[in-house]
């Protein structure tokens, strides 16, 4: 594996930050929510505790950024493996959208298709013959024998 | 109904054709998910969960069981073969067994491993058994303020000893906490969160979260670690007899690991790999052979994964007699007793026994079918290794959308997926810990119902939740546990006193 890497300090402090705008954003959401009294409390009281906790969990992050020595670091992949990474996050996404329009045997296909493609050297014929093998596979068990309901395109593929 | 009543007549449950059937399907996916990379026990179990939602409530937790102890067993094989665990819980697995099997023992220890998993979870069984009603029983006398410890309390601990520092913790479970208020709260039915998206409305879904955190997460890592994949050497039958020594150095070890899983298990945070560190502690602290632990002793596998297996099958204790998850399993197949209509707790034993005794009994059937079917089929597991990443890897994720989709027939929960498996992929790589965002997204709702009635009877006064004896003993406890660090440390800078970890930190 090919690997950077980027500073601990820089990442935790960086998320804490977020995750604190996440939880001030969240406790905003939550003040819009029925309180209610103590005696009958309403929907809004459990997020709000739910965002201190939240608020705390962001600062003990960002704290624990600051106290990190600055040599500590977090490895992440680059090079190769990072561009496979993304190409699986691309198909996969692709691969999602596709599924409402194409149904699932269509979608599955070229999806299993190209996902043998950027983890193998085989060709694409048997790239597309593997994945007419998988999707026809899982179909079969799934869908035909199990009647788990995906979205179809014509003819009920 | 007493222990041993209500076991036989959970034997009459689980011996029936459809129970049996679950329980076997569930051994075999359960060791199938342990043997494959990319998919552990949590990720696994969450992709059958729709399948099980189509079975009666017992069978579907029959199948759920057998999947959990059949991944503990599945993922000592790669621990054992290549030096990889299949989950964490065999990490400790991989020092002496691979060493072993460079010894050409390698069918011995895979023979000793699957009479280990037999012995911790049989016997482990039996705890349950005589535990489980007892501690229903106490459950009993619990009101909101005691089950608002229990859940809010075991949810901070859970956090706190799942591994690393207090963000790495704490940061995931307020996360988890947060994704339990998205949807429409049960109360008065008031939207929360839910930006107008319909889907979101029964808020969100648990199978995409753990199918994403676990699963997909898990996939991204292989896919950037593509060239590791190592190929095991084929193992034979007649390689798989023990010789009489390696059998009689494993007795002590059996007992010793049953006894710590089992105890292990009973306790919130991730009960079978503390287990099985904790049994190497002792073993290498006990053992007879102790020189030997580290260089390929058969000890150092056989304590272990009797250890894990036992903390798996008690770990059953308090999601069945309190309704309490205390680990991402269990807070799946809570999750999965909800959406049949039974509610797991105190009461569960009275209302539905068969649930109850028949998931008990199931554990001693499932375990026997482990150990019969596992030794003849080690063949069939290790060629399973040998099967390409770029053959399995799609058809995993192919499994892992129609699980998704098919719970709700949502495509948002199936956006979600890759979402989730993002965060999960970013919270990885920072060192933080997965579990508690998934327990807390199960004991979130919990915790707010129990807050919210315990309020509701006291009619507002708050003091109920730390004047009740039982709730303060329960508090007491979570706070001796999350200041046991600092005061360590305190003692350890004061007067030089040493600790040691259970995990060490390059494990956790």
């Amino acid at each position: 594996m090919t690997a950077s890497t980027i500073s601990k300090k820089k990442s935790y402090v960086s998320a804490g930050v977020f995750a604190l705008l996440l939880s001030a954003g969240y406790l905003r959401m939550s003040l819009d929510l029925p309180m209610g009294a103590l005696d009958e409390p309403g929907a809004g009281l459990f997020p709000i505790l739910v965002s201190a906790i939240m608020a705390f969990a962001s600062l003990a992050t960002i704290w624990e950024g600051i106290k990190a020595p600055s040599t500590d670091a977090i490895e992440i992949p680059s090079g190769s493996d990072r561009a496979r990474l993304i190409k699986l996050i691309l198909l996969l996404s692709a691969y999602f959208v596709a599924l409402p329009w194409f149904g699932y045997s269509l979608s599955s296909f070229f999806f299993s298709a190209a996902l043998i493609r950027l983890l193998s050297k085989s060709s694409w014929v048997q790239c597309a013959l593997y994945a007419a093998i998988m999707t026809a596979v899982v179909y079969g068990v799934f869908i035909y024998l199990l009647k788990v309901p995906m979205p179809s395109m014509a003819l009920g593929f | 109904m007493d222990a041993i009543n209500g076991f036989l007549y959970g034997l009459d449950v689980a011996l029936t054709f459809n129970n049996l059937l679950a329980a076997l399907a569930g051994a075999l996916a359960g060791t199938l998910i342990g043997v494959l990379p990319g998919l552990g026990p949590t990720a696994g179990i969450a992709m059958i969960l729709p399948l099980s939602y189509s079975l009666d409530p017992t069978s579907g937790l029959i199948m759920m069981a057998g999947m959990f102890y059949g991944a503990m067993y599945g993922g000592s094989t790669t621990a054992i073969l290549v030096n990889m665990p299949g989950e964490s819980a065999s990490v400790i697995t991989c020092i002496d067994g691979y060493k072993l099997t460079k010894k050409g023992r390698a069918g011995a220890v895979l023979t000793i491993v699957a009479a280990g998993s037999f012995v911790g979870g049989v016997l482990s069984v039996v705890g349950v058994m005589l535990f489980a009603p007892a501690l229903a029983q106490l459950g009993l006398l619990f009101g909101p303020a005691e089950f608002f410890a229990l859940t809010a309390g075991g949810l901070l601990l859970f956090s706190r000893i799942s591994g690393g520092t207090l963000a790495a913790g704490i940061f995931p479970m307020a996360i988890g906490l947060m994704l339990s208020t998205v949807g429409q709260e049960l109360v008065t039915g008031q939207d929360r969160f839910t930006f107008g998206i319909s889907d979101l409305t029964l808020g969100v879904e648990l199978v995409a979260l753990v199918v994403g955190l676990y699963g997909i997460t898990e996939i991204m890592s292989v896919v950037t670690n593509l060239q590791t994949q190592v190929k095991p050497l084929p193992v034979r039958l007649r390689e798989m007899f023990p010789t009489r020594e390696e059998w009689k150095r494993s007795v002590a070890p059996y007992g010793r690991g049953t006894a710590l899983g089992f105890i292990f298990g009973l306790l919130p945070g991730p009960s079978s790999t503390m287990a099985s560190f904790a049994s190497y502690r002792l073993e290498k602290g006990v053992s007879k052979h102790k020189e030997e632990l580290g260089e390929g002793a058969i000890e150092g596998v056989a304590g272990p994964e009797t250890a894990n297996n036992a903390a798996a099958t008690s770990s059953m204790v308090p999601l069945l007699a309190l309704g309490i998850p205390f680990g991402s399993v269990t807070a799946l197949m809570l999750a999965a007793m909800m959406v049949h209509g039974v509610q797991p707790g105190p009461m569960m034993i009275t209302q539905h026994p068969e649930v109850f005794w028949g998931v008990i009994a199931s554990m001693l059937i499932g375990n026997a079918m482990l150990l019969i079917l596992n030794v003849p089929l080690i063949s069939l597991w290790v060629s399973l290794l040998r099967v390409p990443n770029h053959i399995f890897l799609p058809i995993i994720l192919m499994v892992a959308t129609i699980g998704c989709y098919s719970v709700r027939n949502s495509m948002v929960d199936v956006y979600m997926l890759l979402l989730v498996a993002f965060v999960g992929y970013c919270l990885t790589k920072l060192n933080f810990q997965l579990a508690p965002m998934v327990v807390g997204v199960v004991l979130g709702p919990l915790i707010e119902k129990h807050l919210r009635e315990g309020l509701f009877m006291s009619l507002g006064d708050i003091s109920v939740f730390y004047t009740s004896p039982l709730a303060i003993g329960i508090w007491a406890l979570v706070l001796l546990v999350l200041l046991l660090g600092p005061i360590q440390y305190l003692l350890s800078k004061a007067f030089g006193m040493k600790f040691k970890k259970i995990i060490p930190e390059s494990s956790e």
